[in-house]
Formats: C-alpha cells, sequence, structure tokens
C-alpha cells in the first residue's frame, strides 16, 4: 500500500523538461557545472562556493516542477518565487562572474566567470518569460486555479 | 561613609567578575572557531615561527649572507643581502600549497612581487617536523657547491640553490616555513607529516654566467662600503613596506570578506524571496499564472 502510494506522489512530470522553461533550467544547469568544474581546476574556492550554492538552488527547483511537488505545497506561490530566484541569480551571478572576470589569475577563474555571465543572462531570461505570465489580480473566470492549461 | 564604600567595592567587584567571566567566555568561543575553521593553521602557529618572526628573519639572512661571504674562489662584487616583505609575504603563500614544486607564478609579472620584476626561489621540504631548522635548510642548499666548479661554470648534480643564494646581484631575499600536517605533495615522503621552507630571491639570479666575479673580496663595490667580504649600501639595504598581498594566496579567500558575504547573501536572499512572495500573496488573492 504504501509502496503504491508513495509511487504515485513521486508522479514525475516528463512533459516539464520538454517545455521551454524546463530546457531554460537544463540550460542553467549545464552552463552552471561547467563554470563549476572551471572554477574547481583553478581551485578558486569563494567562486565555488557561489556556483555550487547556484546549482543546488536550481536543481531544487527543478525537482520540484518534475515531482510535481508545487503542486502539493500550495503555501507559496511557486511561479514568482522563481522569478524572483531567477532575477536575484542573474545579478548575484553576474556580479560574482564580473569580479572572477576582473580579478582572474589563472584562466579556468576566467572560463568560469564567463560560464558565470552565461547562466546570469540565462536566469533573466527564464525570469522574464515567467513573469510574463503571471497575472496578479485579474482571474479568468475559466481557470481559478494556481495552474491551468491554456 | 564606610557603608558606601563598602557597597561601592562590591559592585565594582561584581563588575569584575562579570567582565571577566564575559572575556573567557568571549575567549573560548574565537577559540573555539578557530579550532573548528583551521586546525592545520593553529598547529602551525605554534611549530613554526612567523615570517614577521625578529629571530627567524635574522636567522635567514645571517645563513644566507655567511654563505655569500665564504665563497670559493672569493667574489670581488657580492652584495650584502637584506629581509623583504614582499618575497616573505610570496613565500609564505607558496609554502601554504605544501606542494613540492617551484610556484607557478614565479614569471608572470606582478603576481610575485609588486615592485621587482624577476624573483628566483628556491625551496627545501622535510619530514618529521622536527628535520627542520633554518639552519640546516640553508646549509643544504649551500653544500651544492661541492657539486660547483666555478671555472667551468657547471653543475655535476643539482646546485643551482647554491647558485640562487650565491648570486652576486640579488641583494633582497623573503623566507616562510609552513607545517604540512597531511605532507609534503610531490615528495617521497608525501604520507608523513613535514615542513616546507620557501626563499624568494630579488633580482633573480641563475642566468647562463657565473654567479658572481671572481677576484680579490670587495674590488668590485665601487665606492660602498665593504663589510665581512660583502657590498653595503644604505639606500639598497632599507626595509620596504608594500600593503601587499599575492591574489593566489591559499589563506586569502577562506578569511576575506568576499567569501563570507558570498555565504551569507545567497540563502539570505532565498529568505528574503520567500517572505516577500508570502506578502505579495496575501495582498494579490488572485495570484495566478499561465504555465502549460
Amino acid at each position: 500500500m504504501a509502496d503504491k502510494t508513495s509511487a504515485v506522489a513521486l508522479e514525475v512530470d516528463l512533459t516539464f523538461l520538454k517545455s521551454k522553461r524546463g530546457l531554460l533550467k537544463i540550460a542553467e544547469m549545464v552552463s552552471l557545472f561547467v563554470a563549476f568544474v572551471c572554477f574547481a581546476v583553478a581551485s578558486s574556492s569563494p567562486y565555488l562556493v557561489a556556483t555550487s550554492m547556484e546549482l543546488s538552488i536550481t536543481l531544487a527547483l527543478l525537482l520540484l516542477y518534475l515531482l510535481k511537488l508545487n503542486k502539493k505545497l500550495t503555501a507559496f506561490f511557486w511561479p514568482l518565487i522563481d522569478v524572483f530566484n531567477s532575477f536575484f541569480a542573474a545579478a548575484f551571478m553576474s556580479t560574482v562572474s564580473l569580479v572572477a572576470v576582473s580579478m582572474y589569475t589563472q584562466k579556468g577563474t576566467l572560463a568560469g566567470g564567463v560560464m558565470g555571465l552565461v547562466t546570469s543572462a540565462l536566469c533573466c531570461l527564464d525570469g522574464f518569460y515567467l513573469f510574463k505570465k503571471i497575472t496578479f489580480n485579474l482571474p479568468t473566470a475559466a481557470c481559478r486555479v494556481e495552474t491551468c492549461d491554456t | 561613609m564606610g557603608w558606601l564604600t563598602w557597597r561601592g567595592t562590591e559592585q565594582s567587584q561584581d563588575a569584575t567578575i562579570w567582565s571577566y567571566t564575559m572575556c573567557n567566555w568571549r575567549h573560548s568561543l574565537s577559540f573555539l572557531i578557530l579550532l573548528l575553521s583551521s586546525p592545520a593553521l593553529r598547529m602551525t602557529k605554534d611549530l613554526f615561527p612567523d615570517i614577521v618572526d625578529k629571530a627567524f628573519i635574522e636567522e635567514c639572512l645571517r645563513e644566507h649572507n655567511a654563505g655569500r661571504s665564504r665563497v670559493s674562489p672569493p667574489a670581488s662584487n657580492m652584495l650584502y643581502m637584506t629581509w623583504d616583505e614582499g618575497l616573505a609575504v610570496t613565500a609564505r603563500a607558496w609554502a601554504r600549497k605544501c606542494l613540492f614544486e617551484h610556484n607557478i607564478y614565479l614569471h608572470e609579472k606582478g603576481k610575485v612581487h609588486p615592485v621587482f620584476t624577476t624573483v628566483g626561489e628556491n625551496i627545501w621540504a622535510g619530514a618529521p617536523y622536527t628535520m627542520f631548522s633554518v639552519k640546516k635548510a640553508i646549509e643544504d642548499w649551500i653544500n651544492e657547491n661541492l657539486h660547483y666548479d666555478y671555472d667551468n661554470h657547471h653543475c655535476k648534480e643539482v646546485c643551482t640553490h647554491y647558485t640562487q643564494v650565491v648570486w652576486a646581484e640579488t641583494y633582497k631575499v623573503g623566507c616562510a616555513v609552513q607545517a604540512c600536517p597531511s605532507g609534503v605533495a610531490k615528495t617521497t615522503f608525501m604520507s608523513t607529516p613535514g615542513a616546507i621552507f620557501v626563499c624568494n630571491y630579488a633580482p633573480a639570479g641563475n642566468y647562463p654566467h657565473a654567479p658572481y666575479l671572481n677576484g680579490e673580496s670587495c674590488s668590485r663595490c665601487g665606492n660602498e662600503k665593504c663589510d665581512n667580504k660583502l657590498c653595503h649600501n644604505i639606500t639598497r639595504e632599507e626595509p620596504r613596506r608594500y600593503k601587499w598581498n599575492p591574489d593566489w594566496d591559499p589563506a586569502l579567500p577562506l578569511f576575506g570578506s568576499f567569501y563570507k558575504t558570498i555565504l551569507i547573501i545567497r540563502p539570505l536572499s532565498l529568505v528574503f524571496i520567500f517572505s516577500c512572495v508570502y506578502c505579495l500573496q496575501r495582498h494579490y488573492t488572485n495570484l495566478f499564472a499561465y504555465t502549460a
């Protein structure tokens, strides 16, 4: 019984992976991972910490959508959290990357910084794309729930 | 009056005890933080002298200059060597890596010294810790003169450490010693806790010619003072302060404010985002998104 319910509870939303936002999230993770590897090669620890934190946050959001947890944990309006987080991540990564690019001593740090800038561009795109889809106080009669298919 | 005084004393006594415990508590807390964050660093501080240690500096200079003044055949243009803060800071930063290899930034301009453009380097490593003494390390380098033939400028075995120590035009040195609890990498005794001793020299030596000119001692010093077979010059020997640190120093990012800011800002931003969204949800009750 328990197995059955947990299997149902952890339903995987594979269509999200194929959607534009899902692809953007995966692209973010890939560029972050490349930046992480670059910083790891150059062993520049502050940048390494920044990218690993960003990587884990992006992974958490991806898992949230993938496992449809956003529909279970309804205390928060997840799309807005995603938007805010994307914009903050963009600002954070661009700051860290600019520091890395301007103060690099090893080529790995420079490469990581460039990848960090790519990540921040992707984050900006992700945040903007999702923000356009959010309406604040104009509920349509057809869909009053948090998410609805159009 | 007497009563008042007594009261006063008691109060002040109370205050003293309180501040004492406060201090003690703070002290133990900072001790705990230090202990948690860097056990290796604490050990090093107890084991070996720092680069600002007067006795350590004196001994490094004494050994180097002794080696320089007793060269054979005698040198005519050998300069007296003095300490340089910048070189010592670089030596310390490289020693912290516990790696028995030359500094990879040695030929990059501005990476190893704020003023000097060419810097030389000697490295000594030994295990266990008791193997190390400044005298022994520098003597090991100077003893390479057995393999060096001045007349043909030829080394039978490794003798570049020796030629750097007795390089006539090199007049600044900075050394640092570091304890490596998990061993010095790239040595034959990698698994035993050991010490690494790094000395940086400026201007660099070991160009493809003899380290010094042979002749009567001090005969090529010009109008400089001669003392113990070495040329002295007050302006050249003056200690310089730089307020400089190499940006690749492994100890820097860990304790730098940049590192701390990164560690604090990102988790804090998540808290901020969640509370912001929570407030917005309360305000806009009809929030929704078209997520297809």
